[in-house]
């Protein structure tokens, strides 16, 4: 059997050929682009839920506007804001809280104070109940004075030293991806985040205002106790302590997740149109094909090719063309999406996780897989019809 | 190999009011004979073209039998019938025939490299046959670049490659001057006094003087 028939053929038309795999690899990059963008949005929303762990958050007034609030819960990014340790005990006075933990948030932003610029979360690990179950998943100890746990994002690991503000720090664990702003900040507990305060106070740098930098917290965090409603627990916050803004996290990331849903059902139907519209095309191409090619498959028929061979012979042209498409525009939703899924995140302003090794090498499959047997299901009507065509009817030039 | 028509007929169905079908062929009987030659001439639409492509097994008829040496060809699945047509018939279809992706050569040996490998007997026969039909120097040229009697001369050629024990020509002069014309009726003569059944459909006056028999098609009635 000639087995490079069906890629000499192609090569022969290169332009309807050159067509056939863009095309392809427009359906593929759409369909694996779009998954992996849904998929990410999903896994991203999900990986903040987890990781914030708490029903409510408060904040001083200062931090109360919606963009800063959603910056704060929704992609994880602290900011930099203080209020007395007070506040602290009088929120925890309140009726209907099962746990509360206060965190501290340092600025280090510039690389000249620092070995690398972060953001230092400090948190109270006596007290902790959002950081440290996420934590233990990468480090099983209790941390030390200096130690510090980095994100997934910073070029630093477990045995190496960072220096902040003059301070030695060791880097005891390093974390898993969340996608949010929490991949590139540091963790420590309370006692190495005042000796760095001091440090940067000593060093004239961070500005506390009226607030003392020993006595300071950026934001407590409160799991609401059976039998009481976070909203109940939040407005007594809100009505009887000064200063301070009390959200609801969860509420707000299910708000998200469900005008992410309306956004992925959206995505959804582009896709199933742009694939319904690929399909289209692709029959009529294959169809205006076999109209071009009758007298060749007439000849084919005619030094012996069985309607099975010449129907093979279509779906394997289809096949190739198929694959090399899918391919294509799947490998270029790929270096598209990895290479810009930070970008991404930063754009849309929700925190991006895409799936890992195995789960993105799937949905590229997946991809790849769909677009080839659109493109076969296509080519299989028009090998069907080729393959019952009137040889001796073409061969004397009846179209009949 | 013997091909032989019995009480074979052919209608085409029709849109027309007045008549709903178009009698191709009559019924009648007609054998091929191995080492002949023969000539079936007869005028535009009487018929020709058609009896050929029901013995190529190409064409069902709409009754009667085409039978080598005794087998149905349209007893015959799909599958057998193809290999059958490979192996045992070569037919010259009317007009220009090719597969615009291969070579004028890769054409020619289109019956064989569909199933296997050339030999060094058959690429030598190409060799000939090229040769012999003076396309020789136009062996690595794409079809789009072959003038209509070129592409005529290669069909030929492809029919004749396996050297088939049935040869079915129809037209095969038609693109082409005299001196081609003598060129392909002597390779169809040779091929019929190598053992093939020939026959040849064709307008070609004087064709007769390279036939061993002479047939008439009228109004699909063979007669001879």
């Amino acid at each position: 059997m000639m087995h490079n028939l069906a890629l000499r053929n192609l090569r022969a038309r290169s332009l309807r050929t050159a067509i056939l795999i863009a095309l392809t690899a427009l359906l593929s990059l759409t369909i694996c682009g779009g998954t992996l963008l849904v998929s990410g949005l999903q896994r991203g929303l999900g990986s903040l839920e987890a990781r914030l762990g708490a029903d409510i958050m408060v904040v001083p007034y200062e931090a109360r506007t919606k963009s800063n609030l959603e910056t704060i819960v929704l992609q994880g990014n602290p900011g930099y804001f203080y209020m007395d340790r007070s506040r602290y005990e009088k929120i925890a006075g309140t009726e209907g809280i099962a746990q509360i933990s206060a965190q501290f948030y340092l600025a280090s932003a510039s690389s000249g104070c620092c070995s690398i610029p972060v953001q230092i979360i400090g948190f109270d690990p006596e007290t902790d109940f959002t950081v440290t179950p996420w934590m233990k998943r990468s480090y099983e100890g209790t941390l030390q004075n200096g130690d510090i746990v980095v994100g997934n994002d910073l070029n630093a690991f477990p045995g190496d030293t960072l220096q902040f503000y003059g301070v030695e720090c060791h880097v005891a664990a390093k974390l898993e991806k969340t996608g949010t702003y929490y991949d590139s900040a540091v963790f420590t507990n309370e006692e190495t985040i005042v000796s760095l305060i001091q440090s940067s106070l000593d060093k004239g740098m961070n500005d506390f205002a009226d607030t003392d930098p020993a006595k300071a917290v950026s934001a407590v965090l409160i799991n609401v106790a059976d039998g009481y409603s976070p909203e109940e627990v939040m407005n007594d916050i809100n009505i009887h302590v000064k200063k301070v803004k009390a959200v609801q996290t969860k509420e707000m990331i299910a708000g998200i997740a469900g005008s992410l849903q309306g956004t992925s059902d959206v995505i959804g139907l582009l896709i199933a149109a742009v694939w319904v519209l690929g399909l289209v095309i692709l029959l009529l191409t294959f169809s205006m094909q076999m109209n071009e090619r009758r007298r060749e498959f007439a000849v084919m028929r005619v030094v012996g090719m069985s309607r099975r061979s010449l129907a093979w012979l279509v779906m394997q042209e289809a096949l190739l063309s198929g694959a090399c498409g899918a391919v294509i525009g799947t490998a270029a939703a790929l270096i598209g999406m990895l290479s810009f899924r930070s970008a991404i995140g930063a754009q849309i302003g929700l925190p991006f996780l895409l799936p890992g090794t195995a789960g993105t090498a799937g949905l590229a499959l997946g991809a790849v897989m769909a677009v080839m047997l659109s493109g076969a299901a296509a080519a299989a009507c028009t090998a069907y019809r080729i393959s019952q065509i009137d040889t001796a009817r073409i061969l004397r030039g009846d179209n009949g | 190999m013997t091909l032989t028509a019995k009480q074979l007929s052919k209608e085409f169905p029709r849109k027309s009011r007045t008549s709903n079908c178009f009698t191709a062929l009559c019924p009648l009987d007609f054998t091929l004979e191995p080492g002949k030659l023969t000539v079936l001439t007869g005028r535009s639409g009487s018929g020709k073209s058609t009896l050929l492509n029901v013995l190529a097994g190409l064409m069902q008829p709409t009754q009667g039998q085409v039978l080598a040496d005794g087998q149905d060809l349209y007893a015959m699945p799909d599958v057998a019938l193809s290999e059958f047509r490979n192996r045992h018939i070569g037919v010259v279809p009317q007009g220009q025939t090719a597969v615009y992706s291969l070579s004028l050569l890769e054409n020619i040996l289109l019956p064989v490299t569909l199933f296997r490998r050339p030999s060094d007997a058959e690429q030598q026969r190409a060799q000939l046959l090229l040769t012999e039909l003076g396309i020789v120097k136009l062996a690595d040229v794409p079809p789009a670049e072959l003038s209509g009697g070129e592409m005529k001369r290669m069909a030929i050629a492809r029919a004749l490659l396996p050297q088939p024990e049935i040869v079915l020509a129809d037209e095969p002069t038609a693109d082409l001057d005299e001196e081609n014309t003598d060129i392909v009726f002597r390779a169809l003569q040779t091929a019929a006094k190598n053992g093939a059944a020939v026959l040849a459909v064709t307008h070609e006056q004087g064709a007769e003087r390279y036939a061993d028999r002479v047939c008439t098609m009228h109004n699909g009635i063979l007669e001879g």
